[in-house]
């Protein structure tokens, strides 16, 4: 579309599209972790990040990184629709890239947390252990991940 | 770094009681928002690893989606600030009400009661004038009565 027509500056536009061309790719992988159809995914990949957008949450102003800000809109948004509470995500999920690495149950601690945003006092209620054992098992699984990424 | 409050506090999850806990760590210790900072990253590229790119039209359809919004929000405040303008009127209008009294005293100013009490005074004067000149008039009629009934009767003596 050309920016003569658009109501948004040149400036605001070239932020977008940074902002694109950064995080576009990883929120829809994040979104097919939950979604499978690619035209429903495609949808909500627009929705997440034109409300991102006119939040005007493109350059955070406090600590927090933007990734970690947009994959919260995200979820926000998903849970909203109740499209993330499915069990289809379990099997293709974030923490299956190295699977043999992970536990079954930090895999689901994991998922639950990342695509459902579920609070510890929750998963320690479900799995009916204590909260400080979740939160060590979040740990764990996100340590394996980070240094097979590292390897 | 060992309890798991960093990763909580990344994902998300963290409760007020463990942001507040972050916050006061990151001040004191300069080491533990590094850790942090490299935790948020770390997780980032971990997303990175995971990204699918997105279909052709996505960007232009994201641009064109926030531009209607944006033009439909300027036409909101526009109407707004119209509607705003035109109200204010009718709350002047409205801020006087008009009042039909049924009352059947007056108020006046307190100046008016020294005219009505020379005009009190005066009419008591002529009043007293009045009554006066009524009551010589009348013995004055009384007195050219008598004076000609003793015309009257000196004649018919004679």
């Amino acid at each position: 579309m050309s920016e003569v027509i658009l109501n948004i500056s040149k400036e605001a536009s070239k932020d977008i599209r940074q902002f694109y061309d950064k995080y576009a790719g990883m929120l829809l992988g994040f979104i097919q972790g939950t979604i499978q159809d690619p035209k429903k995914s495609e949808a909500h990949l627009i929705k997440i990040l034109t409300s991102f957008i006119l939040e005007a949450k493109l350059n955070p102003q406090g600590k927090s990184s933007t990734w970690m800000l947009l994959r919260q809109h995200a979820q926000k948004i998903l849970a909203q629709e109740q499209l993330t509470d499915t069990e289809s995500m379990i099997t293709s999920d974030y923490a299956s890239v190295n699977p043999d690495q992970l536990s079954l149950k930090e895999k689901e601690i994991f998922n639950a947390v990342y695509y459902l945003g579920r609070s510890v006092s929750y998963l320690a209620a479900s799995f009916g252990e204590e909260e400080n054992s979740i939160r060590i098992q979040l740990k764990s699984s996100i340590d394996k991940m980070r240094r097979l990424r590292e390897n | 770094m060992e309890s798991g409050i960093m990763e909580t506090y990344v994902m998300g999850i963290a409760t007020e009681q463990e942001i507040e806990q972050i916050t006061s760590l990151k001040k004191q210790y300069p080491e533990f928002e590094q850790e942090l900072a490299k935790l948020e990253y770390d997780m980032e590229i971990l997303a990175l690893g995971m990204a699918i790119p997105p279909p052709p039209g996505v960007l232009a359809k994201i641009e064109n989606e926030v531009n209607e919004i944006q033009l439909r929000d300027q036409k909101v405040e526009k109407f707004t600030a119209r509607d705003h303008a035109a109200g204010y009127d009718d709350i002047r209008k409205d801020r006087y009400i008009e009042v039909e009294s049924s009352s059947s005293h007056m108020r006046i100013h307190k100046a008016w009661r020294w005219v009505f009490a020379a005009v009190f005074v005066l009419g008591k004067i002529f009043l007293g004038f009045a009554i006066y000149y009524y009551l010589e008039n009348r013995q004055a009629k009384e007195q050219i009565n008598e004076l000609k009934l003793e015309i009257k009767q000196g004649i018919q003596r004679r």
